[in-house]
């Protein structure tokens, strides 16, 4: 089943071109049985139908939960999936429907940080040849000791000693490994870099100080940022726009204080107040409103009809099921595209002063 | 001690080294696993043992042209002839008769008809070694090159390669090896050789197709894609040094396999043919003589014992040592 | 190396503060006194857990925040006696009056899962997957109490009812896979309290789960201790999860108990600078303006086998001074300017007077620039 989104792509007088594109990308795996022949016996749709635009210097966060699509997006960006339909275009460029050889120049724009820098990192190699190889590949910074003069710049950027050059990865602990993680996502002078729960496997303490260096790089590298992850309080910090996704859709994209503050679509509203409080002087007696949403995130396999969000919305009525709602601007503030029939800010006790709007 | 490429540490830089847990695992993998090897007492036992067998066979009679410190020839008989039935003179149990400690003309004995008999039987522990670790060598190319793809990149080719393999697998070894042996036995040790390790690849193709399922999925294979690294890259530089342990552990239990093999083929006469002998050809020359000339086959079938467990043994230790679960408690 | 090779087994006993008796309010069930729990490995003796003390009443949440490697699983463990035999534990664990690690292998054997009860933070691999949830539900009721198969298994079904597992009844005949994440861990708690235990010892119960799932878990998990009125220490990294629910809560550091108290004021008016640290490297919940920096502590955690001197947090504190490198501070009293007069706040640290003058003691973390200080490592 494939349900044609028709996203708005950019907010009204928005006309410059964008660093990022993705318009329409869908992501399908095919599900093997077993037995010899291993027949396809159905596709789980990842990603169905994602649109966003990126700047350059901005953040995009992307939150969902598990299996909402939000890793795979990030690598159909890079092409280490290739999406079954959609586009990604980089500068003006599409990525999908480049030959081989191009893809591989233009990788040189987009890179990726991955979460966990235990298996992120070759353990057989040491950390010059991780972080110098990229230069290898595409033949940067001319021979050996350019690559090592490069490679000691780009130690120090991320706050490693270039000393620790020829270590290997099993002796440095995870804070370090993800500096160079995000050192050898830098070789290549990129633009854009997809960051896949970057800090989500480090202790809290850690993961601020790996959050401050992407900032500051960002700030002085003027890169674009991707960042993926599930939590929020992270991504509020860190992001200009934030997206959610749902079950491989994009529910509601706007401008971070806008979505945190003002969020209209219903899966949103519940995410937020499922976040464990960030007032962590308020105590357990005052607790605002939560919702609870029934059951779980139904299967990827058979999605529900409509508006994918229906089976555990307290909003649902025949149309949901229906007559899947479009991302598109439904009032609320500029650019925010929400795709729900019935959304609207939720009336907020303390009283925002946004508007109610229905779509 | 640990490998600090950093100056002199004084208190304060060995401090700020300790802020980042620097200190404590400061041990290539390389260091680790040689550690973890020297420790294994069995591993190392096998070493020491392979390596005094392959110097005496080697330095003993020499090896084709270079000349090596035992006089005696392993193709002619002794100028002396026959002496004492070709009983050996080697007596290392001295309170038996009283002689004492003793290495004699023909420590080994000699043959029926006057060849001495050290000489025979390091000339053909030599060409056991050959065959052996020929056969490792090959089959852990095969099989390595075999998995890798198949494991890499998955799909028909994965599915084909390994009915192949399944293939190889049903064979039995023993028949397919007399028949080879009987075809090719005729032309050399070395193509006999090749002619085996052709056919023991399949457990290392099996074996590293599934390290290479799992480690293509790991994120450093990933990135390394989206650094632009090409499919061979990414094989040889990236997947392959993580697998070493299972091949150098396969390989070496190959070894053992091969010399066992080559010792049963021989026996049944399909393996390496005369003027060129084995160990396994030297028993099965001399299995008549069972119970009047016992030396004849004796000492010969310890050394296959030797090499075969020696090869094990340093197998077990390796495999322990590139194990990464034996490194210490993790919190 | 040689100064810290000296202090490394430095251990003061006072550090191990123990606690006063709570002043009339609901009977204590589980006090832990001053543990230690330490494994010996090819590299040297792990101090996993160092002098950790505390209490646990009826019907309260302790919650025991720290980092990886700070010891607040490994000193739960202790308590259920899950640890490797190899492992050296000193210290008393009582239980209602009862020394544990002074009682036979079988009693030990009758309070784990029926008086102390645990959810593990992975359900897929803390549940057997050849079982049904049922049969592994009633297993847990019939290694306690000998009772017919049915009588367990419609004790099973009121534990699922109870946890809110709809159509428990079809429920107990499936097995664990066929659960999603969420239902699995429910089931894991509907294990835990179908014996009704005293207490509820959750390590990271929610830490696998989507967020929308786990604020259902929590819930359930506190509605179970209403329910079947068990005491519930809840282990965590996660600052908003103890914020949330726990009354009381413990921070650790490196194996120690560094700071203890009821969970507000210990958020509110930190004593001891790790916690204030850690709550520097939290986004707010409000969210941080444009430009403006988390405050990470500096450093990593200390290796358990080469521990600092004196206080462990030394090498990463930004108050740290001669003292703090050849003292371990004890575990001390606190007084509270503001916040509930009998509630007790202890803290290890040599200036925590410092914290308690400071307006917000997190200034004492400086948003450093990242390269400035690339430059000194």
């Amino acid at each position: 089943m494939s349900v044609q989104s028709t996203a708005e792509l950019s907010a009204p007088g928005d006309q410059g071109r964008h660093l990022l594109e993705v318009r329409d990308l869908v992501m399908e795996f095919p599900v093997r049985g077993g037995g010899v022949l291993r027949r396809v016996v159905g596709t789980v749709e990842a990603v169905s139908g994602v649109s966003f635009t990126l700047d350059a210097g901005e953040t995009l966060g992307v939150v969902g939960e598990s299996g909402c699509g939000k890793s795979t997006t990030g690598r159909a960006i890079l092409q280490l999936h290739t999406p079954t339909s959609g586009e990604v275009v980089f500068d003006g460029r599409d990525l999908t429907t480049m030959s081989k050889d191009d893809l591989r120049a233009a990788r040189r724009d987009v890179q990726i940080v991955f979460q966990d820098p235990y298996a992120s990192l070759n353990p057989r190699m040491p950390i010059n040849d991780i972080i110098g190889e990229p230069m290898v590949i595409h033949g940067l910074h001319g021979d050996a000791a350019g690559r090592r003069a490069k490679v000691a710049e780009l130690l120090t950027l991320v706050g490693l000693s270039p000393e620790h050059g020829n270590r290997y990865p099993h002796e440095f602990s995870g804070g370090q490994r993800q500096r160079v993680g995000i050192a050898r996502a830098l070789a290549l002078e990129p633009r854009l870099l997809i960051l896949d729960e970057p800090v989500s496997a480090l202790d809290v303490s850690v993961q601020a100080s790996v959050v401050n260096l992407l900032e500051e790089l960002q700030e002085r590298l003027d890169l674009a940022y991707v960042f993926i992850a599930h939590d929020l309080s992270i991504v509020r910090h860190i992001s200009d726009r934030v997206a959610v996704m749902y079950l491989g859709r994009i529910v509601e994209i706007g401008d971070r204080d806008t979505i945190y503050d003002g969020a209209m679509h219903p899966y949103t509203q519940a995410l937020l107040s499922a976040a464990p409080s960030g007032d962590l002087t308020a105590g357990p007696s005052d607790k605002t409103e939560r919702i609870m949403l029934d059951g779980d995130v139904p299967s990827p396999m058979d999605p529900p009809s409509g508006c994918r969000f229906r089976t555990r919305c307290w909003k649902a009525e025949d149309v949901c099921a229906e007559e899947q709602p479009g991302l598109v601007h439904r009032g609320g503030a500029p650019g925010q595209l929400v795709a729900c029939h019935f959304a609207e800010v939720r009336p907020v006790a303390a009283g925002s002063g946004t508007d109610a709007v229905r779509g | 001690m640990s490998q600090q490429p950093a100056p002199q540490p004084d208190a304060q830089t060995t401090a700020k080294a300790d802020d980042q847990g620097l200190d404590i695992v400061a041990r290539t993998s390389g260091q680790l696993v040689r550690r973890r090897f020297v420790r294994h007492r069995g591993a190392l036992a096998g070493t020491v043992l392979l390596v005094g067998v392959v110097l005496l066979a080697f330095t003993s009679i020499g090896y084709g042209p270079v000349p090596g410190w035992w006089s005696l020839s392993a193709r002619s008989p002794s100028p002396g002839g026959v002496v004492d039935g070709g009983a050996p003179t080697l007596d290392l149990i001295p309170w038996l008769d009283g002689d004492g400690l003793a290495w004699g003309a023909h420590p080994f004995g000699q043959d029926n008809i006057g060849i001495d008999y050290f000489a025979l039987t390091m000339r053909g522990t030599q060409i056991s070694l050959i065959i052996a670790f020929v056969v490792g060598i090959v089959s852990t190319i095969v099989g390595t090159a075999i998995g890798a793809v198949a494991g890499y990149y998955r799909g028909w080719l994965d599915a084909v390669l390994m009915r192949v393999t399944d293939v190889a697998i049903i064979m039995p070894v023993l028949l397919v090896a007399a028949v080879l042996g009987r075809r090719f036995g005729g032309l050399g040790i070395w193509v006999l050789a090749l002619a085996l390790g052709l056919l023991v690849w399949t457990q290392l193709a099996r074996l590293l197709r599934g390290e290479f399922l799992g480690l293509r999925e790991k994120e450093f294979v990933e990135s390394a894609k989206a650094s632009g690294a090409s499919d061979l890259r990414i094989i040889t530089k990236h997947i392959l040094p993580n697998t070493l342990g299972v091949i150098i552990v396969s390989a070496t239990l190959t070894i053992a396999v091969a010399i066992l093999l080559e010792a049963a083929i021989s026996f049944l006469g399909f393996g390496v043919r005369p003027p060129d002998t084995s160990l396994g050809r030297l028993i099965i020359d001399n299995q008549s003589s069972f119970s009047t000339r016992p030396w004849l086959f004796r000492l010969q079938g310890i050394f296959i014992v030797l090499i075969a467990l020696s090869v094990s043994f340093i197998g077990d230790g390796l495999r322990d040592a590139y194990d990464p679960k034996q490194n210490r408690v993790r919190n | 190396m040689s100064m810290r090779e000296s202090s490394r087994t430095a251990h003061d006993p006072d550090a191990a503060t123990r606690l006063p008796p709570g002043a009339g309010e609901a009977a204590e069930v589980l006090r832990v006194e001053d543990l230690t729990v330490s494994f010996p490995t090819d590299d040297g003796l792990v101090q996993a857990v160092r002098g950790v003390s505390y209490t646990v009443r009826e019907r309260e949440v302790l919650g025991i925040v720290g980092e990886s490697g700070s010891g607040k699983s490994v000193s739960s463990l202790a308590v259920l006696g899950l640890i490797p035999r190899s492992a050296q534990v000193t210290g008393r664990i009582v239980y209602r009056g009862d020394d544990v690690l002074a009682m036979s292998a079988k009693a030990q054997r009758q309070l784990r899962g029926n008086r102390i009860a645990m959810v593990f933070q992975d359900p897929m691999t803390a549940m057997n997957p050849v079982h049904t949830v049922g049969d592994q539900i009633a297993e847990m009721v019939r290694s306690h109490e000998p009772l017919p198969r049915k009588v367990a298994l419609a004790r099973a079904k009121d534990a699922l009812d109870l946890v809110g597992i709809p159509q428990a009844e079809t429920r107990l005949r499936a097995y664990p896979h066929e659960f999603s994440g969420g239902m699995r861990q429910r089931a894991m708690i509907a294990m835990a309290i179908v014996n009704r235990p005293d207490v509820i010892l959750a390590d990271e119960p929610t830490t696998a789960l989507d967020v929308t799932v786990q604020a259902q878990v929590l819930d359930t998990l506190l509605e179970m201790k209403d329910a079947v009125g068990a005491a519930i220490v809840l282990i965590t990294h996660d600052l908003g999860v103890v914020a949330d629910v726990a009354d009381r809560v413990l921070v650790m550091y490196a194996g120690r108990p560094v700071e203890l108290g009821e969970s507000r004021g210990v958020f509110r008016d930190p004593r001891m600078p790790y916690t204030a640290g850690l709550l520097g490297s939290t986004p707010s919940g409000s969210g941080t303006a444009a430009g403006e920096r988390l405050r990470p502590i500096s450093g990593n955690p200390p290796s358990l086998i080469d521990l600092p001197s004196g206080c462990s947090f030394h090498p990463r504190c930004p108050l740290a001074d001669d003292v703090c490198c050849s003292e371990v501070p004890a575990l001390l009293r606190q007084e509270r300017a503001h916040g509930a007069p009998g509630q007790l706040h202890l803290a290890a640290c040599h200036h925590s007077d410092r914290l308690a003058e400071a307006s917000d003691p997190i200034d004492f973390f400086r948003p450093e620039t990242t390269t400035a200080r690339g430059a000194q490592r």
